[in-house]
């Protein structure tokens, strides 16, 4: 394929994800100048491996696999561990704090949706890595167990159990947030 | 969402939440400028969406003007250039936009937002769904970003008494015609379905938007 057929691949296929890209990376950076320029550093690597894209399956998870590898190579270099254990995430929030909306009388729905986005996002960011990524790829992005292991490079068991847990951590997290929201 | 029917309604009531988030707007500007410095342009569509652009912002003026002063209550024509933007604003996120997990729960919003009731179809795709209400003049127009085959595919709709298609080209489908337009690298269809002006805008064949656009139920 030629150079033009190429810009021209990366300007159909790759260019209208954008807003997801850096959406995803919104929530994964706290800096805004830092999520831009992951963003950026997506979009040129996909650019030089555009020949890569087939346009009969979805881009966006390949922009995400693209993402999530550099989003761990920025980690490292800033001495963070990008992943971690299962074991390790020992949470049962659901049997301790109740549902979210039980504080209230409200729905667990209903509270979740009086909160903020921007109180979600904190949660989101609150929790460890690969459990987050989990959540961006299944429950914000909608993709199926099997499309968010082949990105994380795990089963899809080990996606069903960080989902499963992520949501609880989620629902801890913003427990909290409700409280103290009602005692306010 | 990828969630299983078996899991609890709590867990569901989160994994719902964070869908929404999908939809949440972010200011692509700085990124496009970014990459627009770095990456190639895209030299045959660049040069068509130039044109396409620069009648843009002229189209818009006189479609405000339209709607404002000089046609106000009556009908105004769709312009295809606007359309266009419209779907390329909503793409890139410089539009907010309401994330919704039903048609049920896309009409309550919709109809929050509108002078009127419920205005939108049961759409034949079943996932990954957000919407937004914008306006020309006096006219409403909801829009709704569906997804096809992974491609983003921008639904507006109308009352068909304040919003036609151009009278021209016009292409006749299983008896139903069909307003085609191209702009740039993006299909068009406009069509009238149950007294509402249809419009299905994306990089996706103008027959397939034709075959959405004929699933569409009011």
């Amino acid at each position: 394929m030629g150079h033009e057929a190429d810009v021209e691949k990366f300007y159909r296929a790759l260019w209208p994800h954008r807003a997801a890209v850096l959406r995803t990376a919104r929530f994964l950076c706290r800096d805004v100048n830092e999520a831009e320029d992951l963003a950026q550093e997506v979009f040129i690597k996909a650019f030089g491996a555009v020949e890569r894209v087939s346009e009969d399956r979805p881009a966006l998870p390949w922009l995400m696999a693209i993402l999530r590898h550099l989003r761990i190579d920025r980690l490292r270099a800033a001495g963070a561990h990008p992943g971690v254990s299962l074991e390790a995430v020992e949470v049962e929030p659901a049997a301790r704090e109740g549902p979210v909306g039980e504080l209230s009388g409200y729905s667990e729905e209903e509270m979740l949706e009086a909160l903020s986005d921007q109180a979600i996002i904190d949660a989101l960011r609150a929790l460890p890595e690969e459990i987050r990524w989990t959540l961006l790829l299944v429950d914000v992005h909608g993709m199926d167990h099997g499309e968010a292991a082949e990105i994380e490079g795990v089963p899809e068991g080990t996606i069903k159990s960080r989902a499963h847990r992520g949501r609880r951590m989620m629902r801890e997290l913003l427990s909290g947030v409700a409280k103290e929201r009602v005692a306010m | 969402m990828g969630f299983q029917p078996n899991e609890g309604a709590e867990e569901l009531a989160v994994a719902r939440r964070l869908w929404k988030l999908g939809a949440m707007p972010v200011d692509t500007s700085r990124l496009d400028a970014a990459l627009r410095e770095k990456l190639p342009a895209r030299r045959r569509m660049g040069r068509r969406w130039g044109v396409a652009v620069a009648g843009i912002a002229a189209m818009l003026l006189i479609v405000a003007m339209v709607g404002m002063g000089l046609l106000q209550g009556r009908t105004v024509e769709a312009s295809p250039a606007m359309m266009a933007q419209w779907h390329e604003e909503i793409v890139s996120g410089r539009v907010p936009m309401m994330r919704v997990t039903s048609v049920r729960e896309l009409n309550a919003q919709m109809a929050a937002l509108a002078k009127e009731g419920k205005m939108l179809p049961e759409v034949p795709m079943g996932h990954s769904m957000a919407c937004c209400m914008r306006s020309v003049g006096d006219k409403q127009v909801a829009c709704v970003l569906l997804e096809d085959e992974g491609k983003p595919v921008t639904m507006a709709v109308a009352d068909a008494s304040e919003v036609k298609s151009p009278a021209s080209g016009v292409t006749m489908r299983d008896g139903v015609a069909y307003h085609v337009e191209k702009v740039g690298v993006l299909n068009m269809v406009m069509t009238e379905k149950g007294g509402r002006w249809v419009c299905l805008i994306g990089e996706v064949p103008a027959e397939r938007l034709m075959g959405i656009a004929a699933g569409v139920r009011f």
